[in-house]
């Protein structure tokens, strides 16, 4: 445990609490996001959007709205040089040419002098539509082969038996990011017939890559350059106003700002996709795991965009973080009219690691054994063989970790006077002391980190030394996750002196890769150990040369060359004699090779991380009602470079998958969404927050410098299935669906309550729990399905 | 359209304002954003519901995002004129961004306004006090610790 997460400016190096170097701006206000940015003779830009999750677009007529005062541009999918996008498919049109596919896809869009101007001549645009019905059920895009993607493997002997068998099926809802910082930024042009695009991102070549392929324009004509983004997880990845920014600057020439207001967020952007998944293990009767089964849906939207590894890894991770010789997992990637679906931190992984997490809480009480203790029997080590055929050749202490997990301070007793906020319902809840129930329970879980099934995962630095300072040079997206902090400790330690920064992120620069699959921390903050350790040669040798010490006996210590031994020579700045010194690196993770159709020995994913987590939680059975109150986070992060933020990371990225357990979900009626703000779609507040105690384990991830391993989507993985062991521990029901919303909690007949260690269980009420996972009644997410023939149903 | 159009007057850090051609239906946020300039004051959901846009209006914190421009009589106080002028922080900011981890930080201005008032009225305050206080301004990258932490260290007297 680390204790000292105060920040400190004026920190140094890797392992201390170095404050960001935007931490006071951004408390000032100063700190330009997006939103803020404005540029002279500035036009607005805004978006006409669907109505309807499905229909022909019979007639658009823009010229109401070209007509008006104060509009300088009105453009249709005709305008667009090649209308399709997309960051992996380029499937998703730019505007909608003929057809319509969800409610929110862009028809049309607008330049005007002010944003009420500029709604007003959406407003004006013609658009008569012939509706076609939508495609609304996962489970029958799966029937009418609406598939982007489908993946079937086995491994070791598929059909052994275990002597003990659970199944269930369990649901995850669509997810909104719900980052503060808007969706925005500036289009301009550049003047030489290309275009200037700043604004929130998560990867500036991705962005620039596909501007430029539907504008017809060579790369180099587009510069995309990130600004100030406020929250991104995963949500900037897909693109939104960008190429319709780029247009309208190129017929204005002026630069066009785009602003999505928090509604058109919700309609525009893509969401977590929803999932059903079966899952049932095979287990001995002393609790040794011997076979996993699985079907794992994705619904994913109207376009595939950058859908395919989400199934990919949800499909070979299902097995979470235990070591099982047999498997045969299935998984599908459909499409449906529910609007876009896309990465959110975790992507594809949250999913099946509920599901089998929930499925493993089941199999305990099936065992009548401890769920902690089913997990430490089948925990995962070094050596073990995912059931992709992946030797697991890094740190997987997935044992360690669970019994670190079961430590750690407990939290105090309900008081008998707890009021308010201190019970399950807040500030003004009904729940007396006596009402609430409270239990704990355990989880553990793993994720790939880097993206996989060969996806190029590289990362390229400067690195320079001039009068004792160096600047880091990285196009890696600064997102609020904290890289550039990191990436000046990681200089400061392997050049030895105190003053380094770092700059803006443009496409102008070398791929920095993307701010995805917690992977720039061990990729770009890779690449920049490399280029700093490149300089620090440089300049030893440079020394050398200069001062006539042998290379072999120098060193830099504190801002300051010296001998081996400690002596101090001079400063790093007089010995630089105002020169320059260099080095570009570029950082390159291991191949990886697609889930199937792999040889031996080629890895599917390029590492993974592990954690185990304690949860505390009070539940008034009566109403529902569910206070989280404290969670233990243990997790192996290789190397701790900030403290303070790889525990605000944690802790962050658990608390948005309480968020997940407890209360958020996007969902659709009919394919319309049917909450379009905060007051509506809940993401957790203070109250909500429990106590979260964060816990490090450090064993060195091996090729990466400094042993650094990414840290910041598995919270998010390990947040719903640690709430729900503990929820179902203290309610005895299997809530197989989440968010666990006080009408799936509230049992208005409960049985008697469990006490002390879980029991073995019951009974019929978990199999007709499990049976209720494939229809809660009123909920439009899991809207009933009759057992057809089909993939599902074998 | 013209006739949709109004003047307002209006007091922010101390300075008087005349804004010409405000739409009569603008928000005090939109305001001092895009007319004033003062985008300290973030824009988020729109509804009063996140607390990302909080201003004090004689030392009392409000949704400007809910606030109409035209309705709002008395002295504004944002982030621009709370931070000191020469560029240091006040006690609950240094606080806010040594208890641990800022993260986007696009919360961090609404959140600094809306913790000044809460301390203000709560000195030496508990942390159940700082959750149930505060719970209207959101964070969606922290848990929220290092912010109740940097609060309520504020709140000391």
């Amino acid at each position: 445990m680390r204790n000292d997460l105060r920040t400190d400016p004026g920190a140094v190096g890797i392992g201390t609490s170095r404050r960001r170097p935007d931490a006071a701006a951004k408390a000032r206000g100063e700190f330009e996001f997006a939103p803020d940015a404005a540029e002279p003779g500035m036009l607005w830009g805004a978006t006409l959007r669907s109505v309807h999750p499905h229909a022909r677009l019979v007639r658009v007529d823009l010229n109401p709205a070209k007509a008006m005062p104060g509009v300088h541009a009105v453009l249709g999918g005709w305008d667009v040089p090649d209308n399709r996008y997309g960051a992996i498919n380029r499937d998703t049109p730019v505007l909608a040419d003929d057809i319509v596919n969800y409610v929110g896809e862009p028809i049309a869009i607008v330049a005007a002098d002010d944003p009420e101007i500029a709604r007003r001549a959406l407003d004006a645009i013609v658009v008569e539509y012939e509706v076609l019905d939508p495609l609304i059920d996962m489970m029958r895009a799966l029937e009418d082969g609406h598939v982007y993607r489908h993946v079937d493997y086995t491994h070791g002997d598929p059909t052994v038996v275990g002597d003990v068998q659970v199944e269930g099926v369990y649901t995850t809802p669509r997810q909104d990011h719900s980052y503060l910082g808007l969706d925005s930024g500036i289009a301009k042009p550049d003047g030489r017939g290309g275009v200037i695009i700043t604004g929130a991102t998560q990867w500036v070549h991705s962005d620039r890559a596909q501007v430029a392929a539907s504008l017809g324009l060579p790369p180099e004509r587009v510069l995309v350059i990130n600004s100030g983004v406020g929250g991104s997880f995963g949500g900037r990845f897909v693109l939104s106003w960008q190429i319709h920014g780029a247009l309208l600057a190129l017929h204005t020439e002026r630069p066009v700002k785009f602003l999505y207001s928090r509604e058109e967020a919700f309609l525009a952007r893509y969401h977590r996709h929803p999932t059903r998944i079966w899952v049932r293990h095979h287990a001995t009767k002393d609790g040794k795991i011997v076979k996993i089964e699985g079907k794992v849906i994705h619904e994913d939207g109207p376009y595939s965009n950058t859908n395919g590894p989400g199934i990919g890894n949800g499909s070979s991770l299902l097995q979470g973080p235990y070591n099982i010789p047999n498997a045969h997992i299935e998984g599908w990637s459909v499409g449906t009219n529910n609007g876009m679906c896309g990465s959110l931190r975790g992507f594809g992984v949250v999913e099946p690691m509920y599901a089998s997490e929930s499925n493993l809480d089941a199999l305990a009480r099936a065992l009548g054994m401890d769920g902690a203790e089913l997990r430490r029997r089948n925990a995962m080590k070094e050596g073990d063989t995912w059931t992709f055929d992946q030797v697991m050749d890094s740190p997987a202490p997935v044992r360690e970790l669970i019994d670190a997990s079961g430590q750690g301070a407990q939290p105090a007793p309900l008081a008998d006077t707890a009021s308010g906020i201190g019970l399950p319902g807040g500030i003004a809840t009904p729940t007396r002391p006596r009402d609430v129930v409270r239990a704990t329970g355990t989880s553990s879980v793993a994720k790939n980190v880097c993206l996989s099934e060969g996806a190029p995962v590289n990362s390229t630095a400067l690195v320079t030394l001039r009068d004792g300072a160096a600047v880091i040079e990285c196009a890696a997206a600064e997102v609020g996750q904290g890289f550039k902090t990191i990436a000046e400790q990681i200089v400061q330690t392997t050049l030895g002196i105190s003053r380094v920064t770092i700059t803006g992120s443009d496409s102008g620069m070398a791929d920095g890769s993307t701010t995805d699959g917690q992977l720039q921390t061990m990729t770009s903050g890779g690449a920049v150990a490399m280029a700093a350790a490149t300089v620090k040669e440089r300049f030893l040798r440079f020394v050398s040369r200069e001062y006539g010490h042998d290379e072999k006996d120098l060193d830099i210590r504190d801002d300051h060359v010296v001998l081996k031994d400690g002596t101090r020579l001079m400063t790093v700045s007089d010995a630089g004699m105002h020169l320059v010194f260099q080095a570009t690196e570029r950082f390159a993770q291991r191949q990886t090779w697609e889930l199937e159709g792999r040889q031996p020995g080629q890895p599917m994913h390029v590492t993974f991380n592990f954690s185990a987590t304690r949860c505390t939680v009070d539940v008034d059975r009566e109403l529902g009602l569910v206070r989280v109150v404290h969670m233990n986070v243990v997790q192996d992060v290789g190397r701790t470079v900030n403290p303070a933020q790889a525990t605000g990371q944690i802790a962050g990225g658990v608390l948005m998958g309480l968020g997940l357990a407890l209360m958020e979900e996007f969902p659709y009626v009919d394919g319309v969404p049917t909450r379009r703000t905060w007051d509506e779609y809940l993401v957790p507040t203070m109250i909500d927050a429990p106590p979260i105690d964060v816990a490090f384990l450090e064993y060195p991830e091996p090729r990466i410098p400094y042993g650094m391993r990414g840290i910041a989507e598995l919270p998010h993985v390990q947040g719903p299935p640690a709430v729900m062991a503990a929820l179902r521990a203290a309610t005895g029901l299997p809530l197989p669906c989440i968010p666990a919303t006080p009408e799936k909690v509230a049992d208005l007949h409960p049985d008697p309550l469990p006490t002390g260690a879980p029991t073995a269980p019951s009974n019929k009420r978990i199999r007709e729990n499990v049976e209720s996972a494939r229809a809660v009644p009123g909920d439009p997410m899991h809207d009933p399905v009759s057992p057809r023939k089909g993939p599902w149903n074998p | 359209m013209d006739d949709e159009r109004i003047s307002l007057n209006l007091q922010v850090n101390g300075t008087a304002y005349h804004v010409d051609d405000a739409w009569y239906f603008e928000t005090l946020l939109s305001v001092l954003r895009y007319r004033l300039g003062l985008t300290g004051t973030k824009q988020s959901c729109e509804t009063g519901s996140c607390g990302a846009c909080t201003v004090l209006l004689d030392g009392r914190p409000i949704n400007s995002c809910v606030a109409l421009a035209a309705d709002v009589q008395g002295n504004v106080t944002t982030i621009e004129g709370y931070s000191p002028a020469d560029g240091s922080l006040t006690p609950l900011q240094e606080a806010l961004v040594a208890a641990g981890d800022v993260q986007c930080g696009y919360c961090l201005p609404g959140m600094v306004l809306a913790g000044s008032a809460f301390i203000a009225d709560h000195p030496n305050a508990t942390d159940d006090e700082v959750r149930e206080g505060m719970c209207g301004n959101l964070c969606r990258c922290t848990a929220y610790g290092s912010l109740i932490t940097g609060i309520r260290e504020a709140s000391k007297r």
